[in-house]
């Protein structure tokens, strides 16, 4: 019973509140519902957190890492690769990789087995890891990534697409087959920017059956998809939205559905804002949306935004029937949604 | 809950921390701050105590030919 409190607490909060949540769980290797409570904090704040709590704990032993750099170079690379897979292990491996010289570690990396190498990615210090997994070789780099997909590693994988050069993004999504642990990486990656940097990058067929896979998937998958969608600016987030807005009317019907399953109206009415108006009179008037609880979901989810106009003029599109049968549950939950002709001056038409 | 308690969770985060801990958590309860600081503190004593364990292990398994220069690498 606690526990099904717990994860629908975790459930409730904000997306990015719930990757930050999900982070720090794994950094300190708690469950990660079990912290969901720290969801009274916003994002950034979590965030920081994570970012003081990494340094505390890896910066313990770095004088200790930092001699063992040191005396590993006294030994020529074949020994050292054989040392380190057969005693010192994944963990101190990856303590001590981004103490040594770049060039070095990667001749190391190179002939360490991949599932040793992928168990020491897991175990990287972030911050250190930095300019060793830049200049990593685009083989070595797409091997690690297929396995750590393979393996469900999403929020390494999130980290870890941060740091790998742009020219081989591309190279790495085409290999994660996966659509689904496509979206979950870039739930997990660490910067909005570096996203857009790789949405951008993606071919758009690719971005397309991403979009759709979502789409027409579970509730938490959906979500993630909000969560890619809304971290991306407003050029690809047109994209995305215009690619959403050509999906077939059951796979919209299931985004209506997971939408108000997951309670985040706030998220993607923004979204159909930024499609076309034939797009955002298709989406906004599905009969699925019709519904008295959708409709006032809808309503609170407007007084939520930090900019409530794309989204008033969004509702204009909605057919007098239904614009009617909204504005009647607005006034029933004693809202009463902005006239839309009192905000088009201050918006210059759309 | 006073404001001494506060403190004191405040104190114990920031030990946790190894700095001040950010600005910002206003909004958590002297008990929720307390949790907090617990929640760092044993991961960090989880952390260190597994790299102790890798070092301990790793040198217990090296065949004396070799547990020199394993023993130097270790810094042990």
């Amino acid at each position: 019973m606690a526990m099904s409190t717990t994860k629908a607490a975790l459930t409730a909060l904000s997306l990015a509140q719930r990757a930050e949540i999900i982070k720090l769980a794994r950094l300190c290797r708690v469950e990660d519902d079990s912290l969901a409570w720290l969801g009274k904090l916003e994002a950034p704040l979590i965030r920081a957190l994570r970012e003081q709590a990494t340094a505390a704990m890896f910066d313990a032993d770095r004088k200790r890492f930092t001699n063992m750099a040191t005396a590993s170079r006294l030994l020529p690379v074949p020994i050292l690769v054989l040392i380190i897979e057969r005693f010192i292990g994944p963990l101190l491996c990856a303590r001590v990789c981004g103490l040594v010289p770049a060039a070095r570690a990667i001749e190391i990396a190179e002939k360490l087995k991949l599932p040793f190498l992928v168990d020491a990615c897991i175990e990287l210090d972030p911050r250190s890891a930095q300019e060793l997994i830049g200049k990593f070789p685009l083989r070595l780099v797409v091997a690690i990534a297929r396995e750590l997909a393979q393996r469900g590693e999403y929020v390494t994988m999130g980290r870890f697409i941060d740091l790998i050069a742009l020219d081989a993004i591309r190279t790495v999504v085409d290999a994660i087959t996966d659509d689904a642990k496509l979206l979950h990486i870039a739930f997990f990656a660490e910067s909005t920017e570096r996203l857009g940097d790789i949405v951008a990058r993606i071919a758009p067929e690719r971005l397309q059956a991403v979009v759709s896979h979502a789409a027409t998937g579970s509730s938490e998958l959906w979500a993630e998809a909000l969560a890619l969608i809304s971290g991306v600016d407003v050029a690809l987030q047109q994209k995305l939205a215009a690619i959403t807005g050509e999906l077939p009317e059951s796979a919209l019907n299931n985004i209506v559905k997971n939408t108000q399953a997951i309670g985040r109206w706030d998220v993607l009415l923004p979204i159909v804002a930024r499609m076309d108006q034939r797009q955002q009179k298709r989406v906004i008037n599905l009969p699925v949306i019709q519904d008295d609880t959708i409709f006032a979901d809808i309503v609170l989810a407007v007084f939520r935004l930090p900019d409530i106009r794309p989204v008033i003029l969004l509702l204009t599109q909605l057919e007098a029937g239904a614009r009617s049968k909204l504005d009647g549950v607005a006034k029933h939950i004693g809202l009463t949604l902005p006239d839309p002709a009192l905000l088009l001056p201050l918006i210059g038409g759309r | 809950m006073t404001s001494g308690s506060r403190d004191a969770s405040l104190n114990a985060l920031r030990a946790a921390l190894d700095r001040p801990p950010p600005a910002g958590l206003d909004t958590l309860e002297p008990a929720e701050l307390a949790k907090l600081a617990t929640l760092l503190t044993e991961a960090k004593q989880r952390q260190k105590a597994q790299v102790d364990i890798a070092l301990t292990e790793s040198l217990s398994h090296v065949p004396l030919l070799l547990r020199g220069a394993v023993r130097k690498i270790l810094d042990l």
